[in-house]
């Protein structure tokens, strides 16, 4: 990782909702081809993080995206600057299909004035052919067959749901890939062939970033993380060296078992690092 | 000077019945989501039951009161037989199907009463009071005083009683209300009958002004549909405000721009306050965060 | 579960993780069965791929050349209506399913449209210049309401429509110098266009049959293509189309100002049609009924607009003109047709099934309780 080269950086950024602090002062930079991971307790800030630097919310602080500052940019604007987020429970659209949410995802990747459709019906053929083999080929990743496209959105199981979503997050082309908890709903086969999918693309010099409550997975393909708890960062570094800090062992290891997304976690105290 | 008052006072009073409407509008709206185009035609119907209950000899106050209840009925059962099984569904379905009672309501107005227009006498003499230039008739005072009796009792009903805060609770999650005990279909219901009542009783207090048309539900709807916006939907201190401002509105802008277009003027200040004020005047701040 | 009642299951039930062969195989059928129908009706299952352009010329020619035979009279009439509120409602389609906006003006930007026609086609303006004018203006009046309705929540935009509609009747009525007010005001010319003679009802119907099948045409390629996506997208949830990078408020306003040309041309056929426009031409009362025949409509796709749109033409023209009772019987049939059928008369079919599938599940002892679920 050479200086100079990153992806996704944030500086100093909070996101207040009327009088309270969802999130203080983040700090933390992403290179591409890495894994960045988000944790912490429920409530902690880390979807409200995703949410600043997608511009849904308002939020303070710097923000850039392939060294260009994003912060002050609508949604939009952020979004054409190679921005792709997935959601924590992406709402399953009735009457869309696969293939429908899969072009939207394609949406700026590929202008195409709405009357190509009408006037050259042919171009937009080859356009919907090419915009086809695409989604195959980024459902076939996760072993999904194109059979699948045409199916309606409300019929998927939360798992393929999810990983559909992620498909669509991929189809803007994106530099910087934002993740919401995306082995939540997803069994373990499902897990292992994201986490294959996650590795490939990295190797792609994308730059993702993840929140997810699933340590095991963490663990395994994160090259760096940050812990949050109650919108501050509370520990920074490698996921060898942030599962040794106290906090965050007392926080994840002490309950049940390694997969703890089922159940909420305690809260990491804030400590003085 | 004096032109300016006596359009203001005027407005005041006109806009007092524009008011009740809108607070009926308001009400329904509240508990249910549901924009009910056949509100106005709910007032004509109580307007016309006054008529006729007058005519048979009993004093007006008493036919009045039959309008009232007549108005009242008409929500409950527009609420039972028509809109109970379109609350899960998409906003228009309901809308449209409050369209389609209008339709009903007016055409069942023009088969009982006849399409010619008829008079209704007002509870109040319309021989003008005159302080200096100004002139104010005891109708305009009865009015007004109906008015703020009747909304006051509204907006401690809504505030105080068990049922009045169940419809506030409703408008923000039907789920919750379950939880205190209360049936959110009984709810709907009593918002409708209630919100009926207030529009029967709107329209018996202004026929004696505008006269009795079946067609003329329509533009009283949409009146109340104003007041209730522009002070705030759900709101019923807004639609009462909201009331009053467009009939002012109204009658200075056809005191001071044209006759023609003093409509027009009102609508462009509602537009214009629901750019500055998305919620309209007073309207709350419920509208439900949505989650990413 | 009986046969009958599994019938309407399937689809619901279908397995989609590895999507098996034999399930994709009866989907495909059961599409080209349906392809047979659609084909009249424009409407395709696949929101992909828009159909042919040949199959859709084959069809207007068809309709052109033998309907005119069929149908005269007082009848034609109401047949040549019926077409240009099809245009309007097709526009209020685009507004409402894909701009999300409930709008009750789609009649005052028709009137916008007629009037523009009515007043500037003459021995200077010819009429193909008048009608796209007329086209122009409408696409501003409703883009104005996109502008404004962009900024606030779906209830305050009934008000604004509202206003809006109102205003303009107002200034038809006001304006007297201009539009005649009340009295309404006559067509100066009589219009050709294409060897047609417009003032028959006959060479009408051709016209408007042409014009219903582009306009049907554009809004089916708006809906397919990926701006008409995003704008659904944009309907359903605002967070994915944000996502997607979708400038929303800019699409939104492009439906409004699209929905809007429509009407435009729409209002400049009743002109044509009529040879007169007045204010009661574009009431409040029209733009409900456009709105009745989108939400009948049930799927937003152009095909099935049509159809609501003959369906509640003839209706209203036959019931509202007759008597109250006549009224009575439309207020009536509305209420019923919105309450028992949800999906509206794509949703018929379903709904046919669905009590079809009921019977037998009574008949076999167990309740089934969807029908009418959302
Ligand atoms: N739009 C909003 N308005 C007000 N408060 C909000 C909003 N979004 C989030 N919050 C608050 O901000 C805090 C952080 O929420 P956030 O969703 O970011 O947590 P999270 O770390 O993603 O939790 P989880 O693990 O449950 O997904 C919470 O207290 C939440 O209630
Ligand atoms: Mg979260």
């Amino acid at each position: 990782m050479s200086a100079g080269e990153i992806g996704l950086e944030l500086r100093d950024v909070s996101v207040q909702f009327g009088g309270i602090h969802a999130v203080q002062g983040v700090d933390f930079s992403v290179a591409p081809s890495r894994v960045h991971g988000l944790v912490g307790p429920n409530g902690s800030g880390k979807t409200t993080i995703l949410n600043a630097i997608c511009g849904f919310v308002g939020s303070d602080g710097e923000i850039e995206v392939g060294g260009a500052r994003i912060d002050g940019m609508g949604s939009y604007g952020r979004m054409r600057r190679g921005l792709g987020r997935t959601f924590q429970n992406p709402r399953p659209a009735r009457e869309l299909t696969v293939r429908d949410l899969l072009r939207i995802g394609e949406h700026d990747r590929k202008a195409q004035p709405w009357w190509q459709v009408a006037l050259t019906p042919r171009a937009a053929d080859r356009a919907l052919r090419e915009s086809n083999e695409r989604a195959s080929r980024l459902l076939a990743m996760v072993d999904i067959g194109p059979g699948l496209l045409e199916q309606q959105l409300v019929n998927l199981p939360a798992g393929v749901l999810k990983m559909v979503d992620i498909a669509r997050a991929l189809m803007g082309a994106p530099r910087v890939l934002l993740l919401d908890e995306p082995t939540s709903g997803m069994n373990d086969v499902e897990i292992d062939l994201l986490h294959a999918a996650l590795r490939e693309l990295s190797g792609d010099s994308l730059t993702i970033l993840l929140v997810e409550h699933n340590l095991r997975f963490m663990f395994d393909i994160c090259d760096s993380m940050t812990v949050l708890a109650t919108g501050r960062v509370v520990g920074h570094g490698t996921p060898t060296e942030v599962f040794q800090r106290e906090e965050v062992i007392h926080a994840y290891m002490g309950s049940s078992t390694a997969s703890v997304h089922e159940s909420r976690p305690h809260p990491v105290e804030p400590s003085a690092g | 000077m004096s032109t300016f008052i006596q359009a203001v006072v005027a407005g005041i009073a006109a806009g007092a019945v524009y008011g009740l409407l809108g607070a009926g509008f308001s009400l329904a709206y509240k508990t249910t989501g549901i924009i009910n185009f056949a509100h106005g035609d709910i007032a004509m119907l109580g307007a016309y039951v006054t008529f006729s209950v007058f005519g048979w000899g009993a004093p007006l106050f008493v036919a009045a009161l039959a309008g009232v209840v007549a108005g009242g009925l008409a929500g409950a059962v527009m609420e039972r037989g028509v809109l109970r099984p379109l609350y899960k569904r998409p906003l228009v379905a309901g809308i449209l199907a409050t369209v389609g009672v209008s339709v009903v309501l007016q055409s069942v107005i023009q088969l009982v009463w006849g399409s010619l227009p008829l008079t209704l006498p007002s509870l109040a003499s319309s021989t003008p009071w005159r302080i200096g230039s100004v002139a104010f008739s005891p109708a305009q005072a009865v009015l007004l005083a109906v008015t703020i009796i009747v909304s006051t009792a509204l907006i401690f009903a809504v505030d105080r009683t068990r049922v009045g805060r169940g419809m506030r609770a409703c408008a923000q999650d039907s789920g919750v209300v379950v939880l205190f005990g209360i049936s959110p279909e009984r709810l709907y219901l009593t918002a409708f009958a209630i919100a009926g009542m207030l529009a029967g009783l709107a329209g018996a207090l202004i026929t004696p002004t505008i006269g009795l048309t079946p067609s003329r539900g329509v533009s009283l709807s949409v009146l109340g549909f104003a007041a209730a916006v522009l002070g705030g939907l759900g709101s019923v201190t807004g639609a009462i405000v909201g009331g009053i401002a467009i009939a002012v509105l109204r009658n200075l802008a056809s005191v001071y721009v044209s006759a023609g277009y003093a409509d027009a003027v009102a609508y462009l200040a509602i537009v214009l306050v629901l750019l500055v004020r998305v919620r309209g005047l007073l309207g709350d701040d419920l509208e439900t965060v949505r989650s990413v | 579960m009986p046969a009958t009642g599994s019938s309407q299951r399937s689809e619901e039930a279908a397995a989609p993780a590895a999507a098996p062969l034999a399930e994709e195989h009866a989907a495909r059928h059961a599409r080209a069965a349906r392809r047979g129908l659609a084909t009249i009706l424009g409407d395709r299952g696949v929101p992909g791929r828009q159909r042919p352009l040949l199959t859709r010329l084959i069809a207007v020619a068809l309709l052109v050349q033998v309907v005119p035979g069929l149908v005269s009279g007082p009848n034609l009439l109401t047949l040549n209506l019926a077409c240009v509120y099809a245009m309007a409602a097709i526009g209020l389609s685009i507004v409402f399913s894909l701009g999300g906006f409930v709008s009750v003006a789609q009649a005052a930007v028709m009137a916008v449209g007629g009037y523009i026609l009515i007043l500037l086609f003459g021995p200077t303006v010819g009429f193909p210049v008048a009608l796209l004018l007329a086209g122009l203006g409408g696409a501003l009046v409703s883009a104005l309401t996109g502008i404004v309705g962009a900024r606030v929540k779906s209830h305050y935009f009934i008000l604004i429509s509202l206003a809006l509609a109102e205003t303009i009747q107002l200034v038809i009525t006001n304006a007297t110098s201009v539009t005649g007010g009340a009295n309404g005001v006559g067509l100066k010319a009589p219009a050709s266009v294409l060897g047609l003679d417009l003032g028959l009802p006959t060479d009408y119907f051709r016209f408007i049959t042409i014009l219903t099948f582009v306009v049907i045409y554009l809004a089916d390629s708006l809906r397919a293509s990926r701006a008409g996506l995003a704008l659904r997208a944009q309907t359903v949830d605002g967070y994915l189309a944000l996502a997607a990078g979708v400038a929303i408020g800019r699409y939104r306003i492009m439906a409004t100002a699209i929905g809007g040309v429509f009407a435009g041309l729409a209002g400049g056929m009743v002109a044509i049609r009529d040879g007169y426009l007045g204010p009661q031409n574009f009431g409040l009362d029209t733009s409900i009924l456009l709105l009745l025949m989108v939400v009948i409509a049930g799927t937003g796709r152009a095909g099935s607009v049509v159809v609501s749109a003959l369906i509640l033409t003839f209706l209203s023209q036959g019931l509202l003109t007759l008597t109250s009772t006549g009224t009575l019987i439309y207020g009536m049939g509305l209420i019923v047709l919105i309450i028992f059928a949800p999906e509206g008369l794509g949703g018929l079919p379903r709904l046919a099934r669905g009590a079809l599938g009921r019977l037998g599940a009574r008949r076999a002892g167990t309740a089934s309780d969807d029908g009418g679920e959302r």
